[in-house]
């Protein structure tokens, strides 16, 4: 059987809302993610969203044709290298993905949501090879137990437990989810998501056992 | 099948004309992998590969932006991959040969 890699999204998503914003900037802080997130292509590759609540006395750009709820900027964002601090392109300046403030601050609410990984902790993928068991830890938690990752190991070894909450005594077929992955070589391959709580994703679609979340601990020797 | 894992570490010319500049460590001694605390970093943890019991090998990544999750993806493929063999390159900066279009560098760390 060859080793399977198991991915657990540990953190749900990091957040910061802009309520009655007055600038055409926003400025994340560790409030977002502590650390916040550096690199200018941050938000074109993907790493968050900056969303506004529709008001008519905004200016869109051409692609954005929603006339209520929460309406999606990013394509019109740049964040700053290091600071980041997110600039909004005006739909003066940019006609298709600008967007222009109200001058009235009270109808300028803004979002920007995490949308991948990066703080240390968000997520870990683990080798199967290093599942050394699994135990029922309550009628909605199941206990999976991996060598642990500071890789001590002997007489006494570190040990990281990651615990995913699902239906009511939905243990067992959690259990037999996971090793139906972890024993299948014909169609599994590369990094199989168990449960990512940023991106609220599952191991299956059918989702037998309900799986909701799933957390961590490192105990150490 | 034994399957081994390359890195080349933080040069960009030669590999080969100091300790450390490069690492081959068998696959059956990678535990765990996950984002490194900024946007551009994933840490990918071994087993010792000196085998002392009480430490860690740790290869760190540097990355585009926000692609933690796809360098994870990409190295997780590569591991799964069956060369014959066995010879996986996951980070080889020296040569410009990566498993993942977004990777630049390879940094070591042994503790």
């Amino acid at each position: 059987m060859r080793d399977k890699y198991l991915y657990f999204g540990l953190n749900a998503a990091g957040t910061e809302a802009f309520d009655n914003h007055t600038a055409q900037t926003v400025q994340l802080t560790t409030g977002f993610v502590n650390p916040i997130p550096v690199g200018t292509d941050y938000l074109a590759n993907g790493g968050a969203k900056v969303t506004v609540t529709y008001n008519a006395n905004h200016t869109y750009g051409t692609a954005y044709t929603a006339t209520s709820g929460e309406i999606d900027i990013t394509a019109g964002c740049t964040i700053h290298a290091t600071s980041a601090l997110i600039t909004i392109a005006t739909a003066a300046a940019d006609p298709v993905y600008g967007w222009t403030k109200s001058s009235t601050g009270s109808e300028n609410n803004l979002d920007v949501t995490q949308l991948k990984p990066y703080d240390t902790g968000d997520g870990y993928v683990y080798n199967s090879k290093y599942l050394t068991g699994v135990s029922v830890a309550g009628a909605t938690t199941t206990a999976l137990h991996f060598q642990g990752k500071t890789g001590d190991v002997g007489a006494t070894h570190d040990l990281d437990t990651i615990t995913v909450t699902h239906g009511s005594a939905k243990n067992k077929e959690f259990i037999q989810e996971l090793t139906d992955v972890i024993a299948d070589d014909n169609k599994v391959s590369g990094m199989v998501v168990v449960r990512d709580d940023m991106r609220d994703l599952n191991l299956s679609a059918q989702n037998a056992s309900v799986i909701a979340s799933v957390a961590q601990t490192a105990t150490a020797s | 099948m034994i399957k081994t894992l390359y890195f080349s570490i933080n040069t960009l010319n030669d590999a080969s004309d100091g300790a450390d500049d490069a690492l081959l460590i068998n696959a059956d001694r990678f535990i765990a992998m996950g984002p490194a605390g900024t946007t551009q970093t994933t840490a990918m943890y071994f087993l010792d590969r000196a085998n002392t019991g009480a430490a860690e090998t740790i290869i760190t990544l540097t990355h585009d932006a926000g692609r933690s999750i796809e360098v994870m993806e990409d190295v997780c493929e590569a591991m799964s991959g069956e060369p014959r063999d066995g010879f996986i390159v996951i980070a080889d900066p020296s040569s410009g040969d990566f498993c993942s279009p977004y990777i630049s560098a390879a940094e070591l760390t042994q503790l």
